[in-house]
């Protein structure tokens, strides 16, 4: 038995080797870049008295860093667990002598010290000590709670090489537990503190005091003092925000922009206001930095902290671009070398958009988008024209549907045609004697499309609001875009980007629209922008007075070529924009379908008499009898993707149709069970009728499951993890049979017959996060899927190594058919991966868009990096090779043509001389 | 809750590894689930791991790991066995505490070919023409040389041949 999978393997083993398509070594970051990024920051130190300047951050993802002051890369990273594990909850850098709970740590290179320590998760709670010249890790312990609900809540400080944790039991008592912080050695039993004023929503930790707000005062209680005696602190105003500690002033906290301390032994100048504070020193003086934004201008200032006086030498303000939204002060550190002066000071700051941004001597020195880490959606838009170009173009296109006029109009044609080449003739020796139109920004920036459209905008938009212009060859931020006060939408759903005008109709420029929530009242928001240039365009911002629920696009419309959004708002009433497209809506289907309640609803759409209006035509229940399915994915066909063959042809030379219903969404659903563990169902609806096409449902299976579906026959690839120890993933394929019911057109309503399915299972040796298939400009290409792991490879596998259709027993029919005999194990060659070492940190999705060359798909990976790339399944046919040596080419054909005409020469000669004899 | 432990053993020395190298793997159980980051000293320890089977893998993007599959039981008992998809049934124990060796490196690029002259001779179909070709030339040669020498000593002999008197 094994011998015969040994055997098949080898053959798809040396069939791979066949095709696989793995760069040369010097196309090595030839097509493809990476971003490294780390998240939102948390916690950070600035280190520039270390021998090694260094910025060590904690961030939102759950991932430890060092960051090089001087640029702000990378010297090293470590991502932690996904989250609740990964949660980082304390980072504790050692020898920081501003912090006052900090000057007992042990010293460096014995066992009981640390560089810095991270706490991370609540049950368990992980704390490591990692070594931060390297990055390594250096000892590790962990902490079960009893109750692991309630050690959600749980906090901890480090005071004196000794780590506490706090697990608050609310309106109740707190209870304490002390541990070596190197070792995890309780140091004695969990002690409670009696405190029933403690509230979830009031409390904060300063220090070692926890601090709870109780009207117009501030309950306190020193956690470490052996007394156990509780403060009280009157304030002047019931405070309107929040409590927020003040990191490294133990027992500070600010309330309202205020500074207010409840330890006796640590004062706070009076009189303060800003909106983030820090603590650093400065001359071997312990100063507070604090920093407000006021009318774009970053203010940041600084007082001793012994005497309140100001200290001038840092005073500075900077402009602070929009793009980056409102800053709060992270850390700073300054060279205490030279006496005297603020220059060598470096502020971090970390902005609402999720960027870090580091500021010297009052201007940027660097920053870092992290906003990135968390892409939600992406487009590849075409770039424009040049001007020329764009004018021929614009000719071309001309009126060339109306024939009726087409007669009459070939004289203006003519001399059009004639004198757009006088302009480009004219424009052409300008630009040679220097004297042409200087370059529109577009064109200077590079910006200018290619013959084979490889070059493209890719806009990128992010969970924090932020939408990046990116180029996707050189991978430079062309534009940044900071949408406060919007966000995804409600059901789990994310913003939306949508290309409603793409870069073809020159002289419109290309139009993306961004539709989200307003933060504040729930209501839907429209930003619409040119993905050229970042700029807001027709309208800009638009604030809609209604909730979205659905939205769908609908067909260009031929004023103005743009393609209308059709919107379903909460109480299921139609909208469109721009309104102008609103006739088009007519006869449109849409669906929803809520993610907890696994329920579906299709409606109809009427345009009569210039109004809209729904219809509720169909529902469906997909929560199963007890209601506890729920739905984890819903995929539906891409819609740019084109039809290339309608069928198969089998080994007997018929032909086997494939199932085109552009309707089909693919719906999975999963719940616990008794018996199974878990139970996954995956529907196969046909959305405008409501008609469910095919299910399928797994046992012990459960996510992470990615779902891909095509157009083309419908294959459907799975991925999920059935048990704890297989992968599968599982393909459907969708055939009407050997004869087509209407080729011409496809009708969902006219009960179209069931299809034939074809499914198949396969064991892939790794974890699949998201999988997606190529797609190319007209489908001639071949199919391929990009798988992406969760060790955060990419990897290209053919489509015919998923096919349903591959036989198990090898037949005469299916070696015809030029399906491969079936192996349960995919190979994963590591020649395929087409990130090679350039893995994606936490691989979330993959989008893929077609480029101007049939042959090449781009691609662009998504997760905490980034990592953009182009594919050419086929291999690039239409494209002569990269080391297609031309120089040869043209000595061989030069030496070809000047030989022959000196043969002829010659010839001539002998024949001239054959004559006289 | 239960803790997984092992060493990454020390790398061969062909494989060419920078120092930073032990810093860039993670043993991962359950994609990322559980992660165990490798210390100074090469050990490794994943904590808080529940009981069943789990499928252990060190990642490291150039060098390749083999899976093991790390099965504790109810009572805390360890046992690590190859990983085998097909067959789950079929057990090949390994040692525990586990020990993970730096196999060999991924080998994700292709190397272009280059053009050589000694490959371009050695390529057997120039082989086949030009061996015969040169054995022909040569062959030619001697032959033309033995009969040109004795057309040579057929001329001479007699000139060397002393007149007998």
């Amino acid at each position: 038995m094994q011998e015969k999978w040994l055997l098949t393997g080898l053959s798809v083993a040396l069939l791979l080797l066949g095709t696989c398509s793995a760069l040369y070594e010097d196309q090595i970051k030839k097509f493809d870049w990476r971003g490294v990024n780390v998240g939102a920051l948390k916690q950070s130190r600035v280190d520039l008295n270390h021998f090694q300047p260094r910025i060590l951050v904690s961030t939102h993802e759950g991932v430890v860093a060092s960051l090089c002051v001087k640029t702000g890369e990378l010297v090293w990273r470590q991502v932690l667990e996904q989250k609740p594990r990964g949660d980082i909850k304390l980072l504790q850098v050692s020898g920081f002598s501003d912090d006052s709970s900090d000057t007992a740590a042990a010293p460096m290179g014995s066992n009981l010290g640390f560089d810095m320590l991270t706490v991370q998760g609540h049950a368990p709670a992980l704390v490591r000590g990692w070594n931060t010249n390297m990055g390594a890790l250096e000892w590790e312990w962990s902490m079960m709670p009893l109750n692991t609900e309630r050690a959600q809540e749980a906090l901890w400080f480090y005071s004196r090489s000794v780590l506490y944790h706090v697990l608050p039991a609310w309106r109740s008592h707190l209870e304490v537990t002390a541990y070596f912080a190197s070792s995890g050695h309780s140091t004695g039993s969990t002690s409670k503190l009696m405190a029933s004023w403690i509230s979830p929503e009031s409390c904060s930790l300063s220090g070692t005091f926890y601090v709870c707000v109780d009207g117009k005062q501030l309950i306190s209680l020193d956690l470490v003092s052996k007394s156990g005696q509780v403060i009280r602190t009157s304030l002047e105003a019931e405070p309107k925000g929040s409590l927020k500690a003040m990191a490294g002033l133990n027992g500070v906290v600010i309330v309202d922009g205020n500074l207010i301390s409840v330890n006796k032994d640590q004062s706070v100048c009076p009189g303060l206001q800003a909106s983030s504070y820090t603590v650093g020193s400065f001359n071997y003086r312990k100063i507070l930095a604090y920093s407000d934004l006021a009318f774009g201008i970053v203010k940041i200032n600084a007082v001793y902290l012994d005497n309140c006086e100001p200290v001038t030498e840092i005073e500075q303000s900077l402009p602070f671009p929009a793009h980056f939204g409102s800053p709060e002060l992270s850390n700073f550190d300054c060279k205490q070398k030279r006496n005297g002066e603020g220059k060598s000071c470096l502020f971090l700051f970390s902005t609402s958009s999720e960027s870090i941004v580091a500021v010297q001597q009052g201007r940027i020195r660097w920053s870092r988008e992290e906003a990135l880490a968390n892409v939600i959606d992406s487009q590849f838009v075409d770039l424009p024209l040049a001007d020329t170009e764009g004018t021929l173009e614009s000719e071309m296109k001309g009126k060339a549907g109306d024939f009726t006029s087409f007669e009459r109009d070939i004289v203006s044609a003519f001399l059009r045609r004639i004198t757009t080449q006088a302009v480009q003739i004219r424009s052409l020796f300008l630009h040679v004697i220097g004297l042409g139109p200087p370059p529109t920004d577009t064109q200077r920036a590079g910006l200018v499309r290619d013959s084979f459209g490889l070059h493209k905008m890719l806009v990128l938009l992010t969970r924090a609001g932020k939408i990046f212009g990116i180029d996707n060859i050189s991978g430079k931020h062309h534009w940044q875009l900071y949408l406060p006060n919007v966000s995804g939408f409600d059901n789990d759903e994310q913003m939306r980007l949508i290309v409603q005008r793409s870069a073809k109709h020159f002289p419109l420029q290309p139009l993306c629209t961004i539709l989200g929530k307003d933060a504040v009242n729930g209501n839907g928001v429209l930003y619409r922008f040119n993905p050229i240039t970042g700029k807001a365009a027709e309208g800009g911002l638009i604030q809609l007075d209604y909730k979205i629920k659905q939205l769908s696009l609908l067909g260009e419309t031929e004023k103005d070529f743009v393609k209308g959004i059709l919107l379903l708002d909460s109480s299921n009433k139609v909208h469109v924009y721009p309104q102008h497209a609103t006739p088009l809506a007519d006869g449109m289907y849409l669906y929803t379908a809520d993610v907890r309640t696994a329920e579906l609803a299709g409606y109809f759409v009427k345009y009569a008499g210039g109004k809209l209006s729904s219809t509720h035509v169909w529902n469906a229940r997909l929560g199963g009898h007890n209601s506890e399915q729920q739905i984890i994915g819903v995929s539906g066909k891409n819609p740019i993707e084109h039809v290339h063959s309608q069928g198969r042809v089998l080994g007997d030379r018929s032909v086997l149709y494939k199932y085109i219903n552009p309707n089909l969404v693919a719906f999975v659903t999963q719940a616990p069970d008794a018996t199974h563990k878990s139970v996954l169902n995956l529907y196969l609806v046909d959305v405008v009728s409501g008609s469910v096409v095919f299910t399928i449902t797994h046992r012990k299976v459960r996510a992470p499951l990615a779902l891909s579906i095509q157009k083309t026959g419908l294959p459907t690839p799975i991925s999920m993890r059935k048990c704890d120890a297989q992968r599968l993933v599982t393909t459907i394929e969708l055939y009407e049979g050997k004869t087509q019911a209407n080729n011409s057109v496809w009708s969902s309503l006219q009960a179209p017959p069931m299809p034939l399915v074809e499914r198949q299972s396969y064991i892939l040796p790794t974890i699949v996060e998201t999988l997606r298939e190529t797609i190319t400009e007209r489908g001639i290409t071949n199919k391929h899927v990009l798988i992406g792991t969760a060790s955060g490879s990419i990897v290209e596998m053919p489509w015919h190594l998923l096919d349903p259709r591959r036989p198990i027993a090898s037949t005469t029919q299916g070696r015809e058919e030029g399906a491969i005999p079936y192996i349960p194990e995919l190979p994963l060659p590591t020649e395929s991966h087409i990130n090679y070492n350039q893995t994606v940190a936490r691989l979330r999705n993959i989008y893929t868009a077609p480029s101007g060359l049939e042959s090449t798909c781009l691609v662009v990976a998504t997760g905490l990096d980034l990592f953009v790339t182009r594919v050419a399944p086929s291999k690039t046919f239409d494209l002569l090779k990269e080391d297609f040596d031309y120089i040869l080419i043209s000595i061989v054909l030069v030496a070809l043509t000047s030989g022959s005409l000196i043969v002829k020469h010659l010839a001539s000669r002998k024949l001239l001389k054959q004559a006289w004899k | 809750m239960y803790t997984i432990e092992g060493t990454i053993l020390s790398p061969d020395r062909k494989l060419n590894l920078p120092k930073s190298w032990l810093r860039d793997i993670t043993v991962s159980v359950n994609n990322g689930e559980f992660k165990g980051f490798v210390r100074l000293d090469r050990r490794f320890s994943m904590s808080g791991v529940p009981n069943g089977s789990h499928i252990l893998q060190a990642e490291h993007p150039d060098i390749y790991f083999q899976p093991v599959e790390v099965e504790i039981t109810g009572k805390g008992k360890y046992r690590a066995r190859k990983v085998n998809y097909i067959q789950p049934s079929l057990i090949n124990q390994k040692p525990y505490s586990l020990r993970l060796r730096p196999l060999d490196r991924r080998k994700y690029l292709k190397s272009r070919e280059q053009w050589r002259l000694i490959e371009l001779i050695l390529n057997p179909m120039v082989l086949v023409m030009v061996v015969p070709l040169l054995l022909m030339l040569v062959v030619l040669k001697i032959i033309r040389d033995t009969e040109s020498k004795k057309e040579l000593d057929s001329l001479r002999l007699p000139k060397m041949n002393p007149v007998p008197i």
